[in-house]
């Protein structure tokens, strides 16, 4: 059995139908790419699944569970954690502050919650900043931040939403870096990314949307030649690099 | 750095209740005095004020209905005493009992209102009960209660000969609240609170339950209120609707802590050690000028403040600290 | 039935006078997102000055709200640029603690020099006239002064619907930034608006006086019925502050007559309560 199961899920705003009958499986231990263009509805199923948005139909089965409308501090309780595509630091707490808040979730008592912050911190690598308001920060710290505290809060399933956009080429190869880690450690990990240089090569898996539909769903290495997407998405000069890029990486 | 930090404060804390505590023995100090009466009415309303910090300031839920948990306070005391010949103590529990509760049901609505219309539903929920009070023959109704004469001591928490008995009740009540303030800073609930205030949904998505959060420190909150308002009917020997329960009172709550500094441990007393010597001692020497002439001056006090620190006076010394640690910094991140 | 029909009367041309009072609140919070504290004991200057007016000077109230309107036009600009102007900003917190505190100052000061007394004008040209409908009787001052104050508030709803500085209005309140970039002076927006505000109470107050009595503590509970209408109508929205106005009125009289006076205004308040735990954002909000 999956470790997380999303079955038929339907989400309508109004007239608007930002997902429609989107299904998939995550295994537990890999790493899932969600992938598709602007408006395809892939924060929307984050949202979903993190209990941000109540799903119009659909079932969301997390570690065997029921979690479909349950309120987002439940489904953290029970093992998700999700960063967030526009970056919300608690902007008035230190970055180990901001940190400790998740941690709190799997210890109430303060001691034992900072090692698990620290060790965060120094997983993230933000020990420089840990006293600096978050909000300070600059937008790769941020981003940085944002994979800390929801690792504070000992997930089994990481949702990742556009972590690495918007970082210099140096960070998105630390963060990839970290994901892959992260796996290795144990947590599962889905994530939306539109950068292709950084999921192709580490996802078991890769979830296409467009439209609000799954159009596709298969191995890396398969998406890139799938008809379906290549037209939805990459296009097809995109499509011949990313084949070229996974030769290189094979080779 | 942060635990030296926090080191450091606890220390701070400890001598000034140390030095608060041994004041009493210095000669002249307390006895009967004005100055003692001043002294009493800062502690209290740091008190109160800190109390309010802790939903206001620290969850971030703008109330101006603390005075209605503060009168209840009052009303708890003084029923026990006036209306049922006990002792304060038990009129304090239950009062304090009973505004905690009236809190949490007031506040499960109203904290799904955002920003004004919560500020308003809690201006409303203060004319709704002094209103009612006043017209609420079991409470004492227009005319309120008055005590009769009781024994000084502990036993009826009244002291009429010196006010060095008052003196070190308002210091107990300071201690309890600060320290439990201290504690909840220190602690997860503090972090929650903190982060329910710099982004609900994002502390949802940390496994906060918000609304929990927010219950259980407007609980708190009115809790300590109301103990702050049962001792303020005990000082005062009566107590009717609009001493306790009107905006005016409420403001008090909100203003002291703003202007020392919101969300700040140390704002609530700084905010009284300015405010209530200013507001007592214009009462006392400007009466000759006519009524109300210290609240002129009071409100005069408080648009200059707004204009000039709407930070509070915390913000004054952590603007100067954030400058000296930004500009300390600078050669570190300098390339 | 006719009983009914009188207090249902009554009540509306109380809700025609709040109407206009809240219409005054509603601009500045719509446009500027202030609480403005000190709105109600604006009210009382308006209605002090419209009674020295008439008391010293032999001026009627139907003549001398034209003054009363002019100067708090003034007095909410000179507010504005001294006061409001220096604490507007992040925190919706200064201004409203700022203009509590110029409540309070401004409160105390007629308690000072005016003392604590209710004081009423004599002999005005409406005052004690009523006129039958019926059996039901319509007192000429408060009809006057309903279907005035709804008047006005036509005249402030066409100014903001229908004029370029209408216009400039709306866009300063939907987006004060872009506003600015298109060549805006915000700044001289947000002082129209305040002294506009002001010029709201000012008319209530100078038509008030010929058959409401003057005192310091006249202008707390206009004020806060004027916040409840604003939040009930949905800030900004002249339209729902009148609706919400004469529900409000009329809602008064009721409790006031069927229950028992005292109750009027917790009705009031109750009626608030009830509403926003359904409607969060009024009535008539989003």
């Amino acid at each position: 059995m999956a470790l997380l199961e999303v079955d038929n899920l339907t989400m309508t705003f109004g007239s608007l139908v930002a997902n429609r009958d989107v299904s998939f499986d995550v295994e537990a231990g890999t790493i899932v790419g969600l992938i598709g263009p602007n408006g395809a509805g892939k924060t929307t199923v984050f949202n979903c699944l993190a209990g941000m948005c109540k799903p119009t139909a659909g079932r969301i089965v997390f570690d065997g569970r029921d979690i479909t409308r349950l309120p987002a501090w439940k489904i953290s309780r029970l093992g998700i954690a999700r960063t967030f595509q526009v970056v919300r630091p608690l902007k008035e707490m230190t970055v180990l502050e901001n940190i400790l808040v998740g941690a709190y979730l799997r210890q109430a008592d303060s001691a034992k919650a900072m090692e698990i912050a620290l060790r965060c911190l120094k997983t993230c690598f933000l020990e420089d900043d840990r006293d600096r308001p978050a909000g300070d920060l600059t937008i790769g710290n941020k981003k940085r931040l944002e994979v800390a505290r929801a690792l504070a809060t000992g997930p089994k399933l990481l949702l990742l939403d556009e972590a690495v956009a918007g970082l210099t080429s140096t960070e998105v190869r630390e963060m990839v870096a970290l994901i892959r880690g992260l796996r290795d450690g144990g947590i599962t990990i889905l994530m939306v990314e539109h950068i292709m240089e950084a999921i192709m090569p580490i996802a078991d898996k890769i979830v296409v949307l467009d439209g609000g539909i799954k159009i596709a769903e298969d191995r890396p290495a398969a998406v890139v030649e799938n008809e379906a997407v290549i037209k939805a998405y990459f296009g097809e000069k995109f499509s011949q690099r990313l084949k070229a890029m996974q030769q290189a990486g094979a080779s | 750095m942060k635990t030296t930090r926090f080191q450091q404060r606890d220390l701070v804390w400890g001598i000034l209740v140390l030095l608060l505590a041994v004041l009493p023995l210095i000669p002249g100090v307390i006895g009967n005095s004005f100055r003692a009466h001043v002294l009493i009415m800062v502690l209290l309303y740091a008190s109160m004020a800190q109390s309010w910090n802790i939903v206001s300031g620290y969850a971030g839920q703008t109330s101006f209905g603390h005075s209605v948990f503060f009168g209840i306070g009052a009303y708890g005391a003084g029923m026990a005493v006036v209306t049922y010949g006990l002792t304060p103590w038990p009129g304090f529990l239950v009062g304090a009992l009973l505004a905690a509760v009236v809190a949490v049901l007031i506040s499960w609505p109203c904290f799904r209102l955002s920003g004004h219309y919560f500020a308003i539903a809690t201006f409303a929920i203060v004319e709704i009960f002094n209103r009612l009070f006043m017209v609420w023959d079991w409470v004492g109704g227009a005319l309120g209660l008055d005590y009769p004469i009781l024994t000084d001591g502990w036993k009826n928490f009244v002291w009429s000969q010196t006010k060095v008995g008052f003196y070190y009740g308002a210091l107990a009540l300071f201690i309890l609240i600060f320290g439990i303030v201290r504690w909840i800073e220190t602690h997860r609930l503090g972090y929650y609170l903190r982060a329910v205030r710099e982004g609900q949904e994002t502390a949802e998505s940390l496994g906060v339950n918000s609304t929990a959060v927010k219950l259980a420190a407007m609980a708190f909150s009115a809790f300590l209120a109301a103990l702050c308002g049962g001792f303020f009917v005990q000082y005062n020997y009566r107590v009717d609707p609009p001493m306790v329960m009107s905006l005016e009172m409420s403001m008090k709550f909100v203003l002291i802590t703003i202007l020392g500094g919101l969300g700040n441990f140390w704002g609530p007393l700084l905010g009284a050690m300015i405010l209530i010597p200013l507001q007592e001692y214009t009462r006392a020497y400007l009466t000759v000028l006519g009524s109300g002439v210290d609240l002129i001056i009071f409100g005069l006090i408080i648009v200059l403040m707004m204009i000039k620190q709407p930070g509070g006076i915390m913000g004054i010394v952590t603007d100067f600290g954030a400058r000296r640690r930004r500009a300390g910094a600078r050669p570190d991140t300098g390339v | 039935m006719d009983i009914f029909a009188q207090v249902m009367i009554d009540g509306l041309l109380t809700g025609m006078l709040y109407a206009l009072v809240a219409a005054g609140l509603s601009l500045i919070w719509g446009v500027m997102d202030v609480i403005h504290f000190a709105h109600g004991e604006f009210l009382m200057v308006a209605m002090y000055l419209s009674f020295w007016l008439g008391f010293v000077g032999g001026i009627d109230p139907v003549i001398s709200w034209m003054a009363s309107g002019v100067f708090l036009f003034i007095l909410g600009a000179l507010t504005y640029r001294l006061v409001i102007s220096h604490c507007i900003g992040k925190s919706a917190m200064p201004p409203l603690l700022a203009t509590f505190g110029l409540s309070l100052f401004l409160k105390n000061f007629c308690m000072n020099r005016f003392s604590p007394n209710f004081r009423i004008l004599q002999d005005t040209l409406l005052g004690g006239k009523t006129i039958m409908l019926g059996s039901i009787t319509i007192g000429l001052p408060q009809l006057v002064t309903g279907v005035f104050s709804v008047t006005m508030l036509f005249a402030l709803y066409y100014l903001i619907k229908k004029t370029r500085l209408g216009w400039a209005i709306q866009a300063t309140a939907m987006d004060r930034e872009a506003a600015e970039l298109m060549g805006i002076h915000t700044d001289r927006i947000y002082l129209l608006v305040f002294g506009l505000g002001g010029a709201c109470v000012g008319i209530a107050g100078g038509l008030m006086t010929s058959y409401l009595a003057v005192h310091p503590e006249v202008g707390g509970l206009f004020g806060l019925i004027a916040f409840l209408i604003v939040a009930l109508g949905g800030f900004g929205s002249v339209p729902g502050a009148l609706a919400a106005a004469l529900i409000i009125g009329m809602v008064e009289a009721l409790a006031g007559f069927y229950i028992a006076p005292v109750f009027k205004y917790v009705a009031v308040f109750m009626l608030y309560l009830v509403v926003v735990m359904v409607r969060p954002k009024g009535l008539f909000g989003w």
